[in-house]
């Protein structure tokens, strides 16, 4: 309609040069007008909204409403019970200045983050390469297998890996020391590295199956002509992986990071099964450290500092925010080259 | 399909409305009164529900009481239901009980929603009197002289409360506990650790437990069974050092030099040494207080340095198929400074007994009576779950069903003082340490030796340091008076 | 040719070798946990046997009452329950919302969403979100979780949706409002029926996702036994100075989880294929 308005319009000023502008300027603008109203139908608005309403309102009670409270709360020094009163900027300073174990949870956090992504993303890529590139008749079978981690809850998880990982008698350690490798137990939860190994393994072994189908996807988008021209030019399997199926992913696999990224990054759970900070607080993970600021350490002593651990929060969020742009931008380099 | 979806949705939306109302109804009632509900110990098996609000007509005077201390549940639930029976209704009394593990939390929440119970049993952290919840006694119109009475037959501990000036006794001292060895007695003798007779003979001092855990390692036992995880298990070092094993009676707390009053450097040096040799079961700052029992109970380790209410839980919970026994350590020289125990408090009233009239002081005075009174204290103490303060308790048990451990235990508590192990630990809230309370910080360190990443020196710094500068603070904020510390 | 065959049969065998080999690794520790969930409390600690040499299966007995695992059961399908038909519920109302609907505004409700999803306040904003319950006083029950998952909805599972209905064919849709059908009845009575694949994947994930969620509810139901899911029993199973022995927190474990393995192998595919068609391509 729109269309046969210009046109309409068109032929009035060809035909008829000596028509005003402005008349043929109002009709136009008239008729614009006109298909731009009739875009929202009052009924569809008024349900659209009814629809809505939970969630919007859910949206501003829940989500916007929490990070105005952290926000307003972390310039106080708020404990749960006695009365907030504003300190200012007291919190941040301490944080940057004294709080030396909040900075080592950030650090764990770092390193937890860089083990599982790189025990995990190879892996997820390999096996999806396995088992999604061809058409094998019990593909069906191994994937269903492969998922079964990811239905454990993390308390469960958490069991089982400190059940095979515990020092005195674990299956781990008895075969390590069978085959020889090792001398004597390793207390496996009961040291930093071993145990940030322990929950970077856990962690990877109950999300490898979904970033496994990420890849399974992404590599199916991979169109075959671009295979069957490369083993034309005598392309050899291992450099195809390289040179074709990895930079051909690379959109989809940009993603893939930047969730595994963000997504390990505020990892909880885990720790707290496992080690719950470690010995004395060193395998504390960021988030894992704030929580226990806020809720006091098992929940049954006093207050918590809820000013102070605000204040972490927000700190917190800002170097992810920062992450996450570092990331995109970085990426964005990455992209032009392909 | 489009039948079977619909009646899908049919059956979900039933299993959702009866959801909806059975947790509607709970939520509503977990505010106003708690009946029984269950309590997360495997020792109290599924107890009757106790007493449920039936019919309570208008004059009965309900009396909430929350309880945190699951080894002692099951007792206590018969207890009140007898006094319900029996007491409570002759005087119109109802005592509602809850058992719970998470007092504290509760208690937070109870002081938000104005919703608290009129009783509330020991044992808890400093926030609870910060937070508001818990009153002194003296500020009920019969207060002082029950405290009056109750100190006078328990003896003067030196401390009976939790805020250590003159009028502000917000709970009472009630039974005793204290460190306790405990070893397997044909592990002893298999390995020839023996007496005259042929009989285990168990270490009396620490030097003798250093060797009595290298000669029990082997190849397939370990000589203790160390839960380094556990966050009481440092305190064996600073105040369940051992019965007597300190230099002199540290009741003048020079705080600077803490540690040295309870010998900490020696004992902690020499569980150093167990970790390092090998001697303890490996991985010990992974092993928890329960996987430690079982690895003493299923002799996996010859000893196990506990408390004292381990007895119990050996004798009802992991019961081992061995000979065993409790002793403790002393001074090297054999010299016996006297015992030095830990305290469980009892039971203390809320801010919510402000609001009662006269009448109902009386019937809530009444209850306190009973809860510290004979029939209470004679049935904890014959059921092995408490070494009395109040000597007439243990002077009218029948304790024929105790074990022999228990009598052993009992006889050596008759004379414990408690009185600087409770001013230590009453530090322990204040101690600014980033992972937990002056207790972690005391576990901490201990594991912290134990690996070699510290040294004994920086130990006893760290330690005194922390528990200065907290007595500090809390004299400067006029919640202790220093002379306290004073004998 | 015949050569060219023969590598490749050896490399789908030994691919075959390699994928049978990792899947024994992954499955692992369920295996092992639920072999030593048998043995006695003294074999799990000393034995170094795979197998128990007995089998006790009264240990399952005995983790079962002891541990009040059939309330936690209880409460856990309740939970997953609700929140599985009240995430689908409104996830797919919203998506629809979003594809279909004109409405002003509607750009920037969707963009505003779209932010809080990278705004990575993950577990920190627990505890305002509590206070919140407080003030509603559904603090102490697993219905605030319930309230406040529908009410904010799953920006992953709106995605899903809304990508999903906008490949659908507006004519339909169109049809329909000209025999006189409203907006809401079309998505109930038309656009329903068609996304049923993806309904199925977000009932499942979010009946997953309920079933062993453990931090928010652990909270809630701390000071609450009576009302707690099966995720946060076990752990609590493991911090209480009660039952930590082995020979009951394994048959806890493998309690916790069986229910949900045997929802996957019934549905398996609606937990596996969901992934390889939704997020990836939006």
């Amino acid at each position: 309609m729109y269309e046969k308005g210009l046109r309409g319009g068109a032929l009035n000023s060809e035909s008829v040069l000596q028509r005003p502008f402005k008349e043929v300027n109002d009709t136009m603008a008239r008729q614009k007008t006109k298909v731009k109203k009739q875009k929202y139908k009052k009924s569809i608005v008024i349900q659209s909204y009814v629809a809505l309403l939970p969630q919007i309102i859910g949206f501003f009670v829940f989500s916007i409403y929490p990070i105005y409270w952290i926000l307003q709360y972390s310039f106080t020094d708020y404990d749960g019970y006695r009365v907030a009163h504003f300190v200012g900027w007291q919190n941040y300073i301490e944080l940057f200045t004294q709080d030396r174990a909040f900075w080592a949870s950030v650090g764990n956090t770092v390193i937890l983050t860089v083990m599982k992504l790189v025990m995990e993303l190879p892996l997820a890529f390999i096996l999806a390469m396995l088992l999604c590139s061809k058409s094998l008749k019990a593909r069906r079978l191994f994937n269903s297998l492969l998922f079964l981690p990811t239905v454990i809850s993390v308390t469960a998880a958490g069991m089982l890996f400190s059940y095979l990982f515990r020092t005195y008698n674990g299956f781990i350690n008895n075969l390590l020391m069978d085959i020889g490798i090792i001398g004597s137990p390793v207390s496996w939860l009961a040291e930093k590295w071993t145990a940030l190994f322990v929950i970077a393994l856990m962690s990877t072994w109950m999300t490898f199956p979904i970033n496994m189908m990420f890849f399974c996807g992404a590599i199916a988008g991979v169109p075959d002509e671009v295979y069957e021209s490369a083993k034309l030019d005598g392309c050899g399997s291992v450099r195809r992986i390289f040179s074709i199926t990895l930079p051909m992913i690379a959109p989809t696999f940009k993603v893939i990071l930047m969730l595994a990224l963000t997504g390990t990054v505020k990892i909880i759970n885990e720790v707290m099964v496992l080690t719950n900070g470690g010995p004395s607080g060193q395998t504390n993970v960021v988030m894992l450290y704030l929580y226990n600021i806020f809720f006091g350490y098992d929940l049954t002593s006093g207050a918590g500092e809820i000013g102070y651990a605000s204040a972490g929060s927000i700190v917190t969020t800002v170097l992810i925010g920062i992450l996450t742009i570092f990331y995109l931008k970085f990426t964005k380099k990455a992209d032009e080259l392909y | 399909m489009k039948k079977r979806a619909k009646i899908l949705c049919i059956l979900l939306t039933v299993v959702m409305m009866t959801g909806l109302f059975s947790g509607c109804g709970d939520t509503e009632q977990d505010n106003a009164d708690p009946n029984n509900t269950e309590s997360d110990n495997a020792e109290s098996d599924n107890t009757e529900p106790g007493t449920e609000s039936e019919g309570t007509s208008d004059d009965v005077f309900e009396v909430e009481f929350w309880f945190g201390d699951p080894s002692k549940d099951a007792v206590m639930t018969e207890l009140i239901d007898e006094y319900n029976e029996t007491i409570g209704k002759e005087n119109g009394i109802q005592i509602n009980c809850t058992l719970s593990t998470a007092i504290n939390d509760m208690l937070k929440l109870g002081v938000e929603n104005g919703e608290l119970p009129l009783i509330v049993h020991g044992d808890r952290f400093m926030a609870d009197i910060d937070g508001g919840a818990v009153i002194p006694f003296s500020r009920l119109s019969w207060g002082q002289e029950f405290v009056d009475n109750w100190i006078a037959k328990t003896g003067d501990y030196g401390v009976a409360s939790r805020r250590l000036g003159s009028d502000e006794v917000y709970d009472l001292v009630y039974a005793k506990t204290g460190p306790a060895l405990y070893y397997n007695k044909e592990m002893f003798e298999e390995a020839g650790i023996v007496d005259e007779n042929g009989e285990a003979k168990p270490p009396t001092t620490w030097s003798e437990f250093l060797e009595c855990c290298e000669i029990l390692t082997n190849g397939t036992t370990y000589g203790l069974a160390l839960p380094l995880q556990w966050v009481a298990c440092g305190e064996y070092g600073v105040l369940y050092s051992s019965f007597g094993a300190m230099e002199e009676y540290p009741l003048d707390i020079d705080w600077n030099t803490l540690t040295a009053k309870f010998n900490a450097s020696e004992q902690f040096s020499i569980i150093a040494e167990i970790y390092q040799k090998g001697y303890c079961v490996p991985g010990a700052e992974t092993i928890d207080n329960d996987p430690a029992r079982s690895y003493f109970s299923e002799g996996v380790a010859g000893m196990f340095l506990g408390y004292s209410w381990d007895i119990g839980v050996y004798t009802s919970q992991f019961v081992p198929d061995f000979e065993w026994d409790v002793c403790w350590l002393g001074a090297e020289d054999g010299t016996d400074y006297g015992t030095q125990a830990g305290v469980f408090y009892w039971a203390s009233p809320t801010i919510a007994a402000l609001e009662l009239n006269d009448e109902e002081q009386e019937k809530l005075q009444s209850v306190f009576e009973w809860l510290y009174g004979d029939e209470v204290g004679v049935a904890m103490t014959e059921a092995g779950l408490i070494f009395p303060a109040n000597p007439e308790f243990s002077e009218k048990a029948d304790k024929s069903k105790l074990s022999s451990q228990t009598l052993k235990y009992m006889e050596a508590m008759e004379n414990a003082r408690t009185d600087a192990n409770v001013r230590v630990s009453y530090v322990y809230d204040a101690v600014d340490y980033e992972n937990g309370s002056g207790q972690t910080l005391i576990n901490d360190t201990l594991i912290a030796l134990c690996r070699g990443e510290m040294t004994i020196e920086d130990v006893e710094s760290t330690i005194n340091e922390a528990f200065t500068a907290a007595v500090n603070e809390l004299v400067e904020s006029g919640d202790i008076n220093p002379d306290d510390f004073k004998n | 040719m015949s050569r060219g065959k023969k590598i490749h049969n050896l490399q789908i065998i030994c691919i075959y070798v390699v994928l049978t080999l990792f899947v024994v690794c992954v499955l692992f520790p369920l295996l092992y946990a639920f072999a030593s969930s048998f043995k006695t409390s003294g074999e799990i600690l000393a034995g170094k046997n795979f197998w128990p040499t007995e089998w006790h299966p009264e240990n399952y007995l005995e983790a079962w009452n002891e541990a009040n695992f059939s309330q936690y059961t209880w409460n856990t399908l309740i939970y997953a329950s609700a929140t599985m038909v009240l995430s689908v519920l409104g996830n797919s109302v919203c998506g629809y919302v979003f594809a279909r609907g004109e409405f002003p505004g509607k750009k920037i409700i969707y963009g505003m969403k779209t932010a809080t999803m990278f705004l990575a306040f993950g577990s920190t904003t627990m505890y305002p979100t509590l206070q919140i319950l407080s003030k509603l006083h559904l603090n102490k029950s697993l219905w605030g979780l319930i309230l406040v998952a529908f009410c904010t909805g799953s920006m992953a599972f709106i995605f899903m949706v809304r990508a999903f209905i906008l490949s659908l064919p507006r004519e339909i849709d169109e049809a329909a409002t000209i025999d006189g059908c409203s907006f809401m009845g079309i998505f109930f009575r038309i656009t329903l029926p068609l996304i049923r694949p993806i309904i199925a994947t977000i009932a499942v994930l979010s009946f997953k996702d309920a079933w062993n969620d453990y931090l928010f509810p652990m909270i809630v139901t701390f000071s609450n036994p009576e009302k707690r899911t099966l995720a946060v029993g076990l752990y609590s199973m493991q911090q209480t100075s009660v039952a930590a022995d082995w020979s009951k927190m394994l048959p806890g474990t493998i309690i916790s989880a069986l229910p949900l393995i045997v929802v996957y192998i019934f549905l398996n595919k609606y937990f596996v294929e969901s992934l390889a068609m939704g997020a990836v391509k939006g």
